[in-house]
């Protein structure tokens, strides 16, 4: 089969991620709706047909939203009479190499690998999430209010199942199904939905340094790496052995990206009695030694 | 592989979705839709990334395309023009989705901030030359193009997706590839990446 060159060589580039391909299969499969479905099914005719005659004008028997609500809120009542808020105390580590799925209370199910702790009533844990992935889902007719913490972000939830990723990049939220707050340290809040994530990004240059090195290793583009390394920046003073590191990376990263002459501007306006100025010494001579 | 029936062309997705699996899927099981899901869904992300275009949210886009087919699939009569029907539905909702790239360029992506890296969408002068090149191409010439020259299928497959005859795809990839020639060529694509070739072993 003949094909164009570019065009086969852009088919790798706009293959979708695994990543991509498991948000749209939740937003289609949400375990929630079809649990509902189920729940809607089992409810008793008779007990329909009653209510149904019990409803008086303006409301439509016939229309499909009365329909859907009779049986929605007998099949609520039930659950409400079987469930009980539960109670305890939690005060323990969560740690694991390999993905581990455990029940932290009857109405909270978690599957992680890392490092944090579980705090507070069953009624309203608290997460404080160290690091690695953690995977949340709250039994949404029990009432829990659960709370996760990292050092980025908080997390708030009522029912529902989402995942926390704390890593170099910051901290990810990630919505199976059902809704979450989000309130992040940098100032961004908002409620994500099904299939909706957002990353809560550092608030230390440290952080910031790793996060512009995991997206080197991810193949960022310069404008990224160079907007990454502009936050970094702006939190610490330029005495700083991590702003020399972030000053570093940014001469590497514009020498990669072709821009030597800014690269050179930068390393040359690094102080020379600076903790890494042997390194700049040395790509500012790299550079010199290349351009024409 | 490719499975040639007496109706039309099946793949192997088709292998992977039975006619049984999309009749209980129509019916609403769970565990059918899943199964749809898995096995399509990642084909129609592609067209959708791949014929949307950057103004267009592939997984928007995909997520209307796949709740449009599960609400009408109780009325297809034919499995085996599922493929088929599943492409112009897609289509269908791409072309109204690029109608309203506007409002996404006005009001911004969903919940991402920046660029995410960890999506392969990877800015390079090769993906965004190739990308201006097709968007600047007719849609019937697009498809047929990203049908056939991106995802390498043959041309009666093609042609069974689009609902043309085999001669008139042929003739429409002649057209799509010349003028994406001259589309890409003006934006600095060389030209050994414009050149039809086979295969390597």
């Amino acid at each position: 089969m003949k094909r164009l060159v570019a065009l086969r060589r852009w088919e790798a580039a706009t293959e979708p991620t695994s990543a991509a391909m498991e948000r749209l299969r939740r937003r289609i499969v949400g375990p929630d709706h079809a649990t509902l479905l189920q729940e809607v099914r089992r409810v008793d005719d008779r007990a329909v047909e009653r209510l149904r005659q019990r409803l008086r004008p303006p409301f439509r028997v016939g229309s499909s939203w009365v329909k859907l609500g009779i049986p929605l809120a007998v099949a609520a009542g039930i659950f409400a009479s079987l469930r009980a808020v539960p109670t305890g105390h939690l005060d323990e580590r969560l740690t694991a190499m390999e993905r581990t799925e455990r029940a932290l209370t009857p109405a909270v199910a978690l599957a992680f690998r890392g490092s944090g702790a579980a705090t507070g009533p069953f009624a309203s844990p608290r997460l404080h999430w160290d690091v690695g992935t953690l995977e949340v889902e709250v039994d949404p007719s029990a009432g829990v209010n659960v709370i996760v913490e990292t050092r980025e972000a908080t997390v708030r939830v009522i029912g529902t199942g989402f995942t926390v990723i704390r890593d170099a990049l910051g901290t990810t939220v990630d919505v199976a199904h059902g809704a979450v707050a989000v309130s992040c340290g940098d100032g961004w809040a908002g409620t994500l939905h099904v299939g909706e994530h957002h990353t809560c990004l550092p608030l230390t240059a440290p952080g910031w340094l790793l996060r512009v090195q995991a997206l080197r290793d991810q193949g960022a583009n310069a404008d990224a790496l160079l907007l990454a390394l502009d936050r970094g920046s702006a939190l610490v003073p330029d005495s700083d052995p991590v702003a020399a590191e972030l000053v570093e990376i940014r001469v590497e990263v514009l020498v990669e990206a072709g821009r030597t002459s800014e690269a050179s501007e930068v390393a040359r306006r690094y102080p020379p009695t600076g903790p890494r100025a042997s390194e700049m010494l040395r790509l500012t001579n790299s550079i010199d030694a290349t351009t024409p | 592989m490719i499975v040639t029936s007496p109706s039309g062309v099946l793949s192997q997705q088709m292998l992977q979705c039975s006619p049984e699996t999309l009749a209980a899927a129509a019916a609403g099981d769970r565990a059918a839709v899943d199964a749809m899901v898995l096995a399509w869904g990642p084909t129609v992300l592609r067209w959708c990334a791949r014929l949307g275009g950057p103004g267009v949210d592939a997984e928007d886009a995909a997520h209307d395309s796949l709740v449009r087919i599960l609400g009408k699939l109780h009325t297809l009569k034919d499995p085996a023009a599922f493929p088929a029907w599943l492409f112009q539905t897609c289509r269908s909702v791409i072309s109204r989705h690029r109608r309203h790239a506007w409002v996404r360029r006005w009001a911004g992506p969903v919940s991402r901030e920046t660029p995410d890296p960890r999506d392969r969408f990877v800015e390079s002068d090769l993906a965004s030359a190739v990308q201006a090149a097709l968007d600047a191409l007719p849609s019937d010439l697009r498809e047929v193009l990203v049908l056939c020259d991106v995802e390498g299928r043959c041309d009666p497959e093609a042609a069974a997706l689009l609902g043309i005859p085999v001669g008139t795809a042929k003739s429409r990839l002649r057209r799509a590839r010349d003028l994406f020639g001259v589309e890409a060529t003006a934006r600095g694509l060389a030209p050994p990446l414009l050149a039809v070739v086979g295969e390597e072993p």
